[in-house]
This record gives C-alpha cells, structure tokens and sequence, in this order.
C-alpha cells in the first residue's frame, strides 16, 4: 500500500476513533482524545506486529479498547467530567432537548459495565460484521452477541428510570 | 415462561420463545442470513410488543451514534501529528515486509545454489519428460513438477544466447515487473544477487499450458549464468527444496504459499557454492 493510500486510510479512520473513544469514555472530549492519542502511540511502538493485509481500523480499534481497558484512572475522570457537565447550563437554547437527551445517554452508558458499553457502542457507530466486531475486542462470537443483547437491555432499563443494572459481567 | 406446564403449553411457550434477544438485536444490526431473517420477521408478526421493543433498541442504538458525533470540531493537532507519523511508519513497515519476504526467496535461492554443490550426489539423475516422469539412476520413477520441463528448456535455449538472452533487460526492470504483476495478478519484486556476484541481466515470462512462468537470468563476473524461475502453478507434496537433473541442466526447487520456484543452471564452478553459502547469511541477516 502506498503511503497516500495509507494517509487516505488514517483520515478516514481517525473520525472513527475520536468517536469511538467518546463512546468509551461517555462523551468527554478531552478524555477521548486522550486515548486516541495512546492508541497512536502504541500503534507506532508496536508497528511490528501489524500484519500487511490485516484491516488497519481494527487493528487501532483492539488497541485503543486494551488500552481503555488498562487505564482505571479514566473512569474516575469520566466521572468527574459528567458531573461537571450536569452542573453547567447549556448556551443555545434551541438545542437544549438535544443536548439534555445526550447527556441522559452519556450518562447512562456510564452506568454500564464497560464490557457492555464497548459492545453496544461499537455496533452503535458503524455497520461491522458481528464476526469482526467481536474479534476486535478480542471476544468470541456467542459472547460478543450476548454482550450486544445484554448491554442494550441493561441500557434501555436505564433509559427508562429503572434500577442500575448490575454491573456484573455474567451469563458467558 | 414456565418450563412445568402441559405438552400443549410447552409447544406454546416453544413457539412464543423461537427467537432469542441475542437474535433479535442480530436480526436488527442486519448480522443474519436471509432464512435466519424469515424466521424472526415471522416471530416479529406474531410478537408486536417484541417489535416495540426492539424499535426502542434501535432509538438507544442512534442516540449512541449521534451522542458521538464530532460537530465539525477540528482534529487535535497532537492526534494529527502521531496519526502522520504512524502512516509514515507504516509505509515504511510494508516496505520492509515486502523486502524481508524476497529476501528470504533470494536467501532460497542462494541457498538452493550452496546444496546444489555440495550436495552433486544427491541428485536424480535423468532426463525429465512432458509428462513430469523423471527416471531415477535406479531405474525408479518419480514424479517432478510440470513446469521444470518448461523451466529447464527455456534455460538451455536462453541462456547461452550472447546476442538476445532476455526480452526485458535489466534497464527495463521496472516494465518487466510491472509486467510480472500485471501477468501474475500481485506485486513482484524483482531479487538481486548482487551480493554473491550474480547481476541480473533481465527476464522473459514464458507461456506454458499451466500458466505464466516467468524468468530471471543472472551472471556473474566468470559468465556462469543461473535463471530463476517462478509460476502460481502449485506442485503437489511438500514444500521442501529439492535438488533435479533435468535433461543438460540443474534444477533446484521448492514451493511457498503463493509460488512454486526453480533456480535452473548449467554446471558451474564449484567455488560458487561456497560463496553463495557466506553471502546467503548476508542476505538473511540484512532481511531480517
């Protein structure tokens, strides 16, 4: 692949991630690119094990999830960060609904076990083969779905004003 | 659903319950195959509060999508910088992929020219035939790959031409390989044995009943020269490298994922061997 090609790749991939990582890190923008930046860095540190013909997204995508997985500290600013952001007033008035409705999701995926919100975020921002998806989190497949299912009840539930979920992982 | 009820229950609660959540949210993401989606949109007909509630799923699931999405917010420049080098890297990385694979084709080759040295009494002796049959000194048979008859013939008949050895030379190195790839349907690179004193004069691709074959001729510095041959033709058995008489000619030859190859010459002097075996490590080491 050229070096345009992969250029190419990168700007169509980079949106991708900034999103993916505010999913993850439930909307703060900071956060996000935080961790879009350590994925690029272990990306490039570990240059050496990208396989040429492997699908470049994925490849970034399983590394930024490990890293999301590793960094606990994230978790605490995240919550930091919503509070704060629950505190604020919104300026433009018109979008107010829009934007409570947003932190109302943003929040209740916080609530999630993050082993659900990777899932049901994943299949939230791109139309990806299950087969993929799963093998992007390092899962198998009968577990990836079960997530899937799992995940979007729990976050209805929470959408709805009913009880936190449990924040177990059980039933794979 | 109660697991305890009566036989007629049961088919009831089967019926009620023939589709999973797991298949629902797969049915929604458009995961299943279209049988797979007849039996939920059945299921679906039938389940109206099921419908509902899959419809409020996929509400959460753009909420999510939306929720994320950039508003036109410019790229951090930090995340601009590291996603350039990466590319850059990566460039590089394929690059050196692509190197290191005919490096190690270049090692075989090499390698196969040291055992074909020392290794003269190994060899079958014998003349090969269209059919593949090559007669051993025993009088035993065994079967050796179609194109080596090919590979072997176009050796004899090329290579000691003085005035028109090749159809590309290597000034022309570039068309042939893009020649090569067009032909071959996937990137070649073209190996140089420079390094063992062999250059390379340049190539021809040949058309046999099998497919391409094409080669490349070397010479070194005493005018011995050695062709190398490669074709998609895939030889039945294994991969390992295996040394042939094939009529005048010496052949040596072997098979990865993508290629069977043929290193093909008349015979040379026996100090060749012993150079190409130190030089073979060169090679390796600078892939590696």
């Amino acid at each position: 692949m050229s070096k345009k090609r992969i250029s190419e790749d990168l700007a169509e991939h980079l949106p991708y991630l900034r999103r993916y990582a505010r999913a993850l890190t439930c909307g703060d923008a900071a956060d996000a690119d935080d961790l879009v930046q350590e994925t690029l860095l272990k990306a490039i540190r570990s240059i050496e094990r990208f396989r040429e013909g492997a699908e470049l997204r994925a490849w970034l995508t399983t590394i930024m999830v490990n890293t999301f997985r590793s960094d606990k500290r994230r978790a605490r600013t995240r919550r930091a960060y919503l509070e704060n952001q629950a505190g604020e007033e919104q300026q433009s008035a018109p979008r107010q609904q829009d934007w409570m409705e947003v932190q109302t999701v943003l929040r209740s995926l916080d609530t999630l076990p993050p082993e659900l919100r990777e899932a049901i975020t994943l299949v939230a921002l791109e139309d990806v083969k299950y087969t993929d998806a799963a093998q992007r989190l390092g899962l198998k497949l009968g577990t990836f779905m079960s997530r899937v299912s799992r995940g979007r009840a729990a976050l209805r539930r929470m959408l709805e004003g009913e009880p936190d979920p449990s924040r177990r992982v059980a039933g794979e | 659903m109660s697991s305890h009820g009566s036989g007629r229950e049961e088919d009831d609660a089967m019926a009620r319950n023939d589709v999973s959540d797991v298949e629902l949210h797969a049915f929604a993401d458009r995961q299943l195959s279209v049988d797979e989606e007849n039996k939920v949109i059945d299921f679906l007909e039938r389940h109206p509060d099921r419908l509902q509630l899959l419809r409020g799923h996929m509400d959460d699931k753009r909420r999510i999508s939306e929720a994320t999405e950039l508003d036109d917010e410019p790229t951090d420049v930090a995340i601009d910088t590291l996603a350039d080098c990466l590319g850059d890297r990566l460039a590089r990385h394929e690059k050196r992929e692509k190197a290191r694979r005919w490096s190690a084709r270049t090692v075989a080759c090499v390698a196969l020219i040291a055992v074909g040295w020392t290794a003269h009494t190994a060899y079958i002796d014998g003349p090969a035939t269209r059919n593949g049959a090559l007669t051993m000194a025993s009088g035993e048979a065994t079967a050796v790959p179609r194109f080596l008859a090919d590979a072997a013939g176009a050796h004899s008949l090329f290579a000691p031409d003085q005035v028109h050895p090749v159809e590309y030379t290597a000034d022309s190195e570039p068309a042939m390989r893009d020649w090569f790839s067009s032909l071959f349907n996937t990137d070649i690179a073209v190996p140089h044995l420079e390094g063992i004193g062999f250059d390379l004069m340049g190539g021809r691709m040949l058309a046999t009943a099998e497919g391409p074959l094409a080669q490349l001729l070397y010479e070194n510095g005493r005018g011995d020269r050695v062709s190398l041959f490669f074709t998609k033709q895939q030889m039945d058995g294994s991969s390992e490298m295996k040394l042939v008489k094939v009529g005048k000619t010496f052949a040596s030859y072997w098979q990865d994922d993508e290629f069977s190859y043929a290193v093909v010459e008349e015979a040379p002097g026996a100090d060749i061997g012993v150079v190409a075996t130190q030089i073979a490590e060169l090679v390796h080491n600078r892939g590696s």
